[in-house]
C-alpha cells in the first residue's frame, strides 16, 4: 500500500476510534435526556468520584494534552488560510513562487494534522477516563454538536487531503479554480470545527441556557451563543493565524541558516519575510479582539473579571506584556535588518535607533507594575505601595498609551522597510510625506490624551472605556497611511529587494517569535481555564476532585516550559520529515 | 556549530529566561484552597444568620471584592444600613421599597434600583449599576444567604438586625 493512502487510512481509523467514545455518552446523556423530555441538574461530585490511575496525575494529563492539541491544532488550522491566500495570489499575479511556497507550508503542515488528531484522540481518553462525569454531564448539552464535529473532522480531513494531493494534478486552467475551491472547502470546515468545540469550552467557563442547578432548557443554541463564544472565536481566529506565521516563519529561517547557495538562501528569505509578515499582521489586532473577551468575560461576571485582572493573576499579565514587548522588539528587529533588502535601505537605517528607544520606552511602560512587593520598611519610606512617578504608570490607561504607541511605530518600521526599495514619482511625494507625519502626530497625541484626560482626570468608569477611541485612532492611521502609500507608489521606481542579504542573526528574531507565541499561548491558554477556579462548569457544577486547587504562576510557567519543549521537538521532528519527503521527492 | 543544536540552544536559552522570569522574579502568590461549600442548613440563632452572611460577603458573593477601599470600584458598606432610610427617600431612587431592609434587599436583587452618585456603568449618567443581581448564576445567591448579609451588614452598621431567623420563629411558635 503507498504511503499516502497509509496515512489516510490511519487518520481515518483515528477519527473513527474518537466517535466511538464520543458516542456512548452522547447516547447515554443526550438520547437519554431527550427521550424522557428532561433534563437533570449538574452532578454533585465528591473526591471519590474521580478515577484514580496509579502514577498519572489527572489534571496534568488532561493539561498537556489539551495544551498540545491547542498548538497544533491553531497551527494546522492557521496554514492552509494563507496557503490558500498563497495560491490566489500565485494565480492572479502568475508567478510560480508563490505556489511553490505555498506547496512547501502546506507538506510542513500534513504531518502536523495527524499529530493534532492524535493529541485530540489522547485528550478525549483523558477526559473520559479522569473525569467521566463532567464528560456525561457535557455531551447531554452538547451530544449533537459533538457529532457534527465528527462530521466536520471527516470533511476536512478528506479536503486536505485532496488539496495536498491534487496540488499538481489540478494546477492548470478550471482544475486550479476547483482546488482552489477545495482549499476553501478546507478551511470552512476547519474553522467551524474550532467554532464547534469552542462552544464547548466557553459554556465551561460562561455557562447558558441552564438554570442555576445546570438544567439545561433543552435549547441547543443558547448554549452554544454563551457570552465567550463569539469573543473566543474571533480571538482564536486571529491567533492562529499569528502563531502559523509565527512556526512557518521559524521553519524558513531554519532552512536558510543550512541553505547551500544563494538562491536557496534567497527563496528562504522570502518564506520566512512573507510568513513573519503574517504573523505580525495578525499580531497587531489581536490585543482588541483580547479586549473584547476581557470586557465579555467582566460583562458576565465582575467576580471573574476581577480574578483575572485585579486579583490572582494580576501578575501573570505582566509576564504578558513581558513577552509581548519581547515579540514588538524582535519583530521590528527583523524589519531593521531587512533594510539591507532593498537599494534605499541604508537611508532609513539613521532612524533604527529612534524606532528603538520609543518601542523600548513603551515597552518599559507596559511592564511597569501598579503594587510592588516591598519589605514594611521599604513600603514606609516610600508612603505606600505605590511609586509616587512610576505608581501612575501601573495602571491601564498608561499601559493603553503604550501599546498603542508600539503599535503604531511597528507600523512605522513596517512603513521605512516598504519604502527601502521605492522611490515616490508622483509629484505630490512630499506632501504625501507630510501627510502621513501629520497623522502619527496626530493620533499620538490623541492617545496620549485620551489616556491621560479620561485616566486620570475624570470617574474611574472611563479608564477602561477610553481605549476604544484609542484603538480606533491606531487602526484608522494604519488604514489611512496604506492608502496614501498605495496611491503615492503606485508607479515609483521599485527596485528589485535582494533576497538573502539579510545577516544570520536576523533569523533568530524568528526563533524568539516562534517561542514566545508558543509560551504566551500556553500562559494563556492557562489563565482563561484557571478563572474558573473550582469550578468544571463555572457557578454550575463544582470541580471537587483532589486537584481543584488553582495552581500557583510559576508552577504554570514551569508546566508551560516544559510543555514549550515538548512541543517544539515533535515540531523539529515534522519539520525534519517535512524535508525528507521533499528530498525523496527530488529523488523520484 | 551545528545549525540545529545552535537553534535548539538558543530557543531553550529563551524558554529558561521566561521561566526563571515567572517563578523567581514575579512575587510568589500562592491561590487559596477553594471555599469549602457552605451549609445548607438553616441558621437558628441571629449570631448564625450574621457569620453566614459575613462568610458569604467574602466569599461566594464576592461582594468584597469590588466594595472595598482598595477597589473603590463601588461604595463602602459599612454604613449601608444606616443610611438606607435616606437613600429612598433620594431623587433618583426608582425602587418599591418602604423601609431599610427592603431596600437593602432590592439592592442586592435589583442593584440599578438607586445607583450611588459616582458609581454608575460607563456611560449611563448613574442610572444604570455595575454590580449584577445576586441571584444571577455568576453569584446565585439564595433567599438565606441574601437574608444573611442583609444581617451582617445591619449588624456591621451597628443598627438592629430585624432579618427575622427561621429557626427562632418556630421555637417562638411553639412557646
Amino acid at each position: 500500500m503507498k504511503p499516502r493512502f497509509k496515512s489516510i487510512l490511519s487518520l481515518t481509523a483515528l477519527a473513527a476510534l474518537q466517535l466511538l467514545f464520543v458516542l456512548p455518552y452522547f447516547f447515554s446523556g443526550a438520547l437519554a435526556a431527550e427521550a424522557t423530555g428532561a433534563f437533570g441538574p449538574a452532578p454533585v461530585l465528591a473526591a471519590g468520584d474521580y478515577p484514580k490511575v496509579t502514577g498519572v496525575n489527572p489534571r496534568m494529563f488532561v493539561w498537556m494534552a489539551a495544551q498540545m492539541h491547542l498548538w497544533f491544532a491553531a497551527f494546522v488550522l492557521a496554514v492552509p488560510i494563507f496557503v490558500l491566500l498563497l495560491e490566489v495570489v500565485g494565480v492572479i499575479r502568475k508567478e510560480k513562487r508563490y505556489d511553490k511556497v505555498a506547496y512547501e507550508f502546506l507538506r510542513v503542515s500534513l504531518t502536523a494534522y495527524s499529530i493534532t488528531a492524535i493529541t485530540g484522540g489522547l485528550l478525549l481518553v483523558g477526559l473520559i477516563v479522569f473525569y467521566p462525569d463532567l464528560m456525561k454531564y457535557l455531551s447531554s448539552i452538547f451530544g449533537s454538536t459533538m457529532l457534527l464535529y465528527a462530521l466536520f473532522f471527516f470533511v476536512e480531513s478528506a479536503a486536505l487531503y485532496l488539496y495536498y494531493y491534487g496540488w499538481k494534478p489540478m494546477s492548470s486552467g478550471g482544475l486550479k479554480w476547483a482546488h482552489i475551491g477545495v482549499g476553501l472547502l478546507l478551511n470552512a470546515s476547519g474553522t467551524t470545527l474550532m467554532f464547534i468545540a469552542n462552544a464547548w469550552v466557553t459554556f465551561m467557563m460562561t455557562p447558558a441556557g441552564v438554570d442555576m442547578a445546570g438544567v439545561f432548557d433543552g435549547n441547543i443554541w443558547h448554549a452554544v451563543r454563551n457570552h465567550l463564544w463569539g469573543p473566543m472565536n474571533l480571538h482564536r481566529f486571529i491567533a492562529n493565524i499569528a502563531y502559523g506565521g509565527s512556526i512557518v516563519a521559524a521553519y524558513a529561517a531554519y532552512r536558510f541558516l543550512g541553505a547551500s547557495g544563494d538562491k536557496e538562501k534567497a527563496h528562504y528569505d522570502w518564506m520566512g519575510y512573507t510568513a513573519n509578515l503574517v504573523a505580525i499582521g495578525a499580531l497587531l489586532p489581536l490585543p482588541f479582539a483580547g479586549y473584547w473577551l476581557t470586557a465579555e468575560i467582566y460583562a458576565y461576571s465582575q467576580q471573574m473579571g476581577i480574578t483575572l485582572m485585579g486579583g490572582l493573576f494580576a501578575w501573570l499579565f505582566i509576564i504578558q506584556a513581558v513577552l509581548i514587548g519581547a515579540l514588538f522588539l524582535a519583530a521590528n528587529y527583523y524589519l531593521w535588518c531587512g533594510f539591507k533588502r532593498g537599494v534605499n535601505g541604508e537611508r532609513y537605517l539613521k532612524y533604527v535607533r529612534y524606532l528603538a528607544f520609543v518601542i523600548a520606552a513603551t515597552f518599559l511602560v507596559w511592564f511597569t507594575p501598579h503594587t510592588l512587593i516591598l519589605t514594611p520598611e521599604e513600603a514606609s519610606s516610600l508612603g505606600g505601595q505605590y511609586h509616587p512617578l512610576l505608581g501612575p504608570l501601573g495602571l491601564m490607561p498608561a499601559k493603553n498609551i503604550a501599546v498603542n504607541i508600539m503599535l503604531l511605530f511597528t507600523f512605522l518600521s513596517f512603513l521605512l522597510y516598504r519604502r527601502s526599495h521605492r522611490t515616490p514619482t508622483v509629484k505630490w511625494a512630499r506632501a504625501g510625506n507630510a501627510m502621513e507625519a501629520a497623522l502619527f502626530t496626530a493620533a499620538i497625541a490623541n492617545i496620549i490624551f485620551l489616556g491621560v484626560y479620561y485616566g486620570y482626570f475624570t470617574n474611574s468608569v472611563y479608564k477602561v472605556a477610553s481605549s476604544v477611541p484609542q484603538v480606533a485612532t491606531t487602526l484608522f492611521v494604519i488604514a489611512a497611511c496604506l492608502v496614501i502609500e498605495y496611491l503615492m507608489h503606485r508607479n515609483s521606481e521599485t527596485a528589485e529587494l535582494k533576497w538573502g542579504r539579510v545577516p544570520d542573526r536576523s533569523q533568530y528574531a524568528l526563533f524568539l517569535i516562534a517561542v514566545s507565541f508558543t509560551w504566551l499561548m500556553g500562559l494563556m491558554g492557562f489563565v482563561r481555564s484557571a478563572i474558573r477556579q473550582h469550578w468544571h462548569v463555572y457557578s454550575v457544577m463544582r470541580d471537587n476532585s483532589p486537584d481543584a486547587f488553582t495552581p500557583s504562576i510559576a508552577y504554570a510557567a514551569k508546566t508551560v516550559s516544559v510543555g514549550t519543549i515538548i512541543f517544539m521537538a515533535i515540531v523539529a521532528f515534522i519539520f525534519w520529515l517535512s524535508h525528507m519527503g521533499r528530498e525523496g521527492e527530488a529523488d523520484e | 556549530m551545528n545549525n540545529f543544536i545552535k537553534v535548539a540552544l538558543f530557543s531553550l536559552f529563551i524558554i529558561g529566561v521566561y521561566t526563571l522570569y515567572s517563578v523567581k522574579i514575579i512575587p510568589p502568590i500562592t491561590p487559596e484552597e477553594p471555599p469549602k461549600e457552605e451549609a445548607s442548613g438553616q441558621p437558628a440563632t441571629v449570631e448564625e444568620l450574621v457569620a453566614l452572611g459575613e462568610q458569604v460577603y467574602n466569599g461566594k458573593g464576592a461582594c468584597a471584592l469590588c466594595h472595598s477601599p482598595v477597589a473603590g470600584r463601588a461604595p463602602l458598606l459599612e454604613n449601608a444600613a444606616l443610611i438606607a432610610e435616606d437613600r429612598i427617600k433620594e431623587r433618583g431612587y426608582k425602587g418599591k421599597a418602604a423601609n431599610a431592609e427592603e431596600y437593602l434587599f432590592e439592592s442586592l436583587v435589583d442593584p440599578s434600583a438607586y445607583v450611588v452618585p459616582g458609581f454608575g456603568a460607563a456611560g449611563t449618567k448613574d442610572t444604570v449599576s455595575p454590580m449584577p443581581a445576586v441571584v444571577e448564576s455568576a453569584i446565585g445567591l439564595n433567599r438565606t444567604e441574601i437574608d444573611a448579609v442583609i444581617a451582617y451588614l445591619q449588624q456591621l452598621a451597628g443598627v438592629e438586625v430585624t432579618i427575622e431567623v427561621e429557626g427562632l420563629k418556630t421555637e417562638e411558635a411553639a412557646r
